[in-house]
């Protein structure tokens, strides 16, 4: 009984505190946060884009950032002309938030402004109908089910017979899940972008006395194969490989 | 009969070795006799047509060692060594051993050709061959016109500069020749299109069949005037008599060649050309797609504009939009879709972003494609009327209705009419962490069904071993009995229960002495020590175990005596039962 109060007297205390404070604290500076997200808002309505931009940026100062935040930047980004800027922040917001399809759908319109990028390819559209995280999810779930129907065959093997099918059909769904995760994996992370931001050349080499190779514009996203000096090799499907300086793109991930 | 057989065959045998021992006597008697060594080179044909290979042989005679002769260097000329033959020959009983090194030779222009001195190093002197000439005339061999030929023919023979000109070159041969490669096509002036080949047929000429092979390409024009088309060359394999006539058959290497058409081409007519012409022609017409009429500045459009129809599709071009004025434009993303093989059917997409910059923007302007049709010989304009629009300076949601039935194809994202406005919430700050496979609990999530599923198989695996081995199930059973006897000693000692606990060690002995000699536990008692063969089971523990045994007939006929020695007992009980399970009774 003595203990029993003696706990209640302590977090009766944290919580005080914690209202008091941090919670406090937390909840002004949300307060703070939405005003000025809305400040922004209204700046961009008013068509004054780089302003709405410094607001934003000023709110990312505070961490990572909310999917509307990125997504409302890349829009003030699109609206100013910086295409590649747009599309980086677009890719964040669909990092942060993959269902949401104004994301989807700005991505996609920066993209067809561009008229060159390299986009997901048919199976990465398939796969990313669901996250990564997701698909984990899912292949966790079908492993334990193929595990667990296994487990119950051995141990009880008239019931082997019935189960044997959902068995077998937990295996294939395992593999499969298995096999869009690595798909997955592969799209999200094993590619490194570099979004084109400032419209200049590929060259064949490092350097800025190497020999142009193809131009580039604004928003292009090329494929990163390697890194060196202040450059930045990248991968064109149609016209080959080359070094652009680093100066000149946004890498994806890794700004 | 039998009999005539046999010796016939004898004195046949017998004629056999007096020849080949005849012909060893001769070599022997000559010593080896051989001529001086001699290097010597010639040409197969010394007249052939352009595109036919000819075969120079050079022979090494009686040498005794040699090096391989090495062709000389001639401009136009190729040499490719094509075999080695040797042979020995014994006439007046020298005998004469030579080597004949054959080389291909194929001249890349027409004219004639001095062949110099090939050279070797026969027995160690270096010699050379006498000069040879080779003369390679113009054209087509008249007797492989016999065999085989090409056509080459176009749909006419004046056409204006742009215009595409389709040509077929037709291979025609009978059976038994071949070739490997597509027909090559002389086009100074020109320039030539993909070529497909068409399905085989078959054709009858002079009373002959031929197979007829039909390749199909393009040509277009780069300049005025008269201009040669041709001729169609093909390398062609015409089969002739192997050199021993045996083996198969062996085609020999020619060139079969068209003859030549005069094209005159005329300029495009310069009155008349319309504003923005780019130089296409053909026959074309133009569907125009605008995303939307109502935008906010800055906001782009997207212009559609497909050209479709007959012609060079990929080299069409759409300019004129870099002149909009209130305008930013970009480069058109262009796509064709070709209908046919030789790319002179189909559509060419462009994809034109403009960007109104002010909201006095009021309208796109016209777009205009313009070509020249060869065959009604006049420029053609094709042309969409200015699209008025309205430019905000906030956000726009309206969309112009496009061209009815253009969307995405098959596998595209549809593209965004629009850029889709900004939130109004700000909504919860998000981490972005590495994902949940990358987590190590996510392997231990993975591994623990596959544990237990181990486990379980394990358990089972035992289960069924103990199942197949009595033996062990009587030593697992014994080994429960013991371990639960011990502790019923225990409780025994404390409570001084004599009985019960001489009960105990009774029992536990039976079954250990049951298990070790293989008998059931109800049957074993002092005597079952008797099994034992001499020497197998130690003195010391066969006394013991004896003691304990007649300990347990003490207890159970005179229970009294024994009260205090209880605990004494159960080390002794313990020792003995060990030393029994490492027992072997044989």
């Amino acid at each position: 009984m003595r203990g029993k109060n003696w706990r209640r007297g302590v977090g009766g205390l944290a919580v005080g505190f914690l209202l008091g404070t941090g919670v406090g604290e937390g909840r002004a500076a949300g307060v703070d946060r939405e005003s000025a997200f809305h400040e922004a808002n209204r700046q961009y309505e008013q068509g004054e884009y780089d302003a709405a931009i410094g607001a934003y940026e000023e709110l990312l100062k505070d961490g990572t950032g909310t999917p509307a935040l990125h997504f409302n930047l890349g829009n003030a980004r699109f609206k100013v002309g910086e295409v590649g800027r747009a599309i980086w922040h677009y890719r964040v917001a669909r990092e942060l938030s993959p269902r949401d399809a104004d994301v989807q759908a700005n991505l996609q319109y920066a993209r067809n402004t561009v008229g060159e990028s390299i986009g997901e390819g048919r199976i990465g559209r398939g796969v990313g109908v669901l996250t990564v995280d997701e698909w984990t999810a899912m292949s966790i779930v079908l492993f334990w089910f193929w595990m667990g129907g296994l487990i119950i065959g051995q141990l009880r093997l008239k019931m082997w017979v019935s189960l044997r099918l959902w068995v077998r059909l937990g295996m294939v769904a395992w593999l499969g899940s298995v096999a869009a995760l690595a798909v997955g994996l592969h799209e999200q992370f094993g590619k490194r972008i570099a979004i084109v931001v400032t419209e200049g050349e590929v060259r064949y080499g490092p350097f800025e006395e190497s020999q142009s190779h193809f131009p580039v514009r604004d928003g292009m996203e090329l494929r990163v194969t390697d890194a060196r000096d202040g450059w930045v090799r990248v991968e064109d499907p149609r016209r080959g490989g080359g070094w652009i300086a680093r100066s000149m793109v946004l890498l994806y991930p890794g700004e | 009969m039998g009999v005539g057989e046999g010796t016939r065959f004898r004195c046949g045998y017998g004629a056999e070795l007096i020849r080949l021992l005849g012909i060893l006597l001769v070599l022997f008697a000559s010593g080896g006799a051989a001529a001086a060594a001699a290097l010597t080179a010639a040409l197969d044909r010394d007249t052939v047509y352009e595109g036919e290979a000819v075969e120079i042989v050079v022979t090494v005679r009686n040498a005794r060692s040699e090096s391989a002769p090495i062709p000389p260097t001639v401009d136009d000329l190729t040499f490719r060594q094509a075999g080695v033959t040797s042979s020995q020959t014994i006439f007046n009983g020298v005998l004469s051993a030579s080597r004949e090194y054959r080389f291909v030779v194929e001249a890349s222009r027409v004219g004639e050709y001095r062949i110099p001195p090939f050279r070797a190093e026969l027995d160690g002197v270096t010699m050379s061959t006498q000069p040879l000439r080779l003369r390679v005339l113009p054209g087509q061999n008249p007797a492989i016109s016999q065999f085989a030929f090409l056509r080459l023919k176009t749909e006419k023979k004046r056409v204006f500069l742009g215009e595409a000109l389709l040509v077929e070159i037709e291979v025609v041969y009978r059976r038994g020749g071949e070739y490997r490669e597509a027909p090559q096509l002389g086009q100074e002036g020109l320039t030539m299109g993909r070529m497909e080949q068409l399905s085989r047929r078959g054709e009858r000429i002079g009373g002959a069949d031929y197979f007829v092979d039909t390749f199909r390409t393009y040509v277009i024009a780069a300049r005025t005037g008269m201009l040669k088309l041709g001729p169609a060359t093909v390398p062609f394999g015409v089969p002739v008599q192997t050199r021993l006539g045996l083996f198969g058959r062996e085609l020999r290497a020619v060139k079969l060649m068209s003859a030549v058409i005069d094209l005159e081409v005329l300029p495009l007519p310069s009155e008349g050309v319309p504003d923005g012409f780019t130089g296409a022609v053909g026959k074309y017409a133009m569907f125009v797609e605008i995303s939307t009429n109502v935008v906010a500045a800055g906001d782009p459009i997207l212009i559609s504009v497909a050209i479709s129809g007959e012609g060079p599709i990929q080299s069409l071009q759409l300019e004129g939009f870099a002149d909009w004025k209130g305008f930013k434009t970009y480069a058109p993303e262009t796509s064709v879709d070709l209908k046919d093989q030789l790319g002179l059917k189909g559509t060419k997409d462009f994809t034109q972003v403009v960007v109104p910059e002010s909201a006095e923007v009021r309208e796109l302007p016209p777009i205009q494609f313009s070509f020249f049709d060869p065959d009604q010989e006049k420029y053609e304009v094709l042309r969409h009327e200015a699209v008025p629009i309205t430019v905000h300076r906030g956000s726009a949601v309206a969309a112009y209705p496009g061209r009815p039935g253009a969307g995405a194809g098959e596998g595209e994202q549809p593209k965004a009419r629009d850029l889709v406005h900004i939130k109004s919430r700000l909504g919860s700050y998000g981490i972005i962490q590495p994902p949940v496979v990358l987590r190590p609990w996510f392997m231990v999530l993975q591994i623990a069904p596959l544990l237990a599923l181990l486990g379980v198989m394990s358990w089972q695996w035992q289960q069924a071993r103990v199942a197949r081995d009595p033996r062990l199930r009587r030593r697992q059973q014994v080994a429960r009995v013991i371990r639960e006897g011990m502790k019923e000693l225990q409780a025994a000692a404390a409570r001084n229960d004599v009985e019960v606990f001489f009960a105990t060690v009774f029992q536990m002995l039976q079954e250990r002495l049951g298990e070790v000699i293989g008998m059931p536990a109800s049957a074993v008692d002092e005597l079952a020590l008797d099994v034992f063969r001499e020497g197998s089971m130690d003195e010391e523990l066969s006394a013991e175990v004896r003691g304990l045994f007649q300990a347990c007939g003490v207890a159970r006929y005179a229970p009294g005596r024994l009260n205090a020695e209880l605990h004494s007992f159960i080390p002794r009980v313990e020792s003995a039962l060990n030393g029994l399970r490492s027992v072997d009774p044989q």
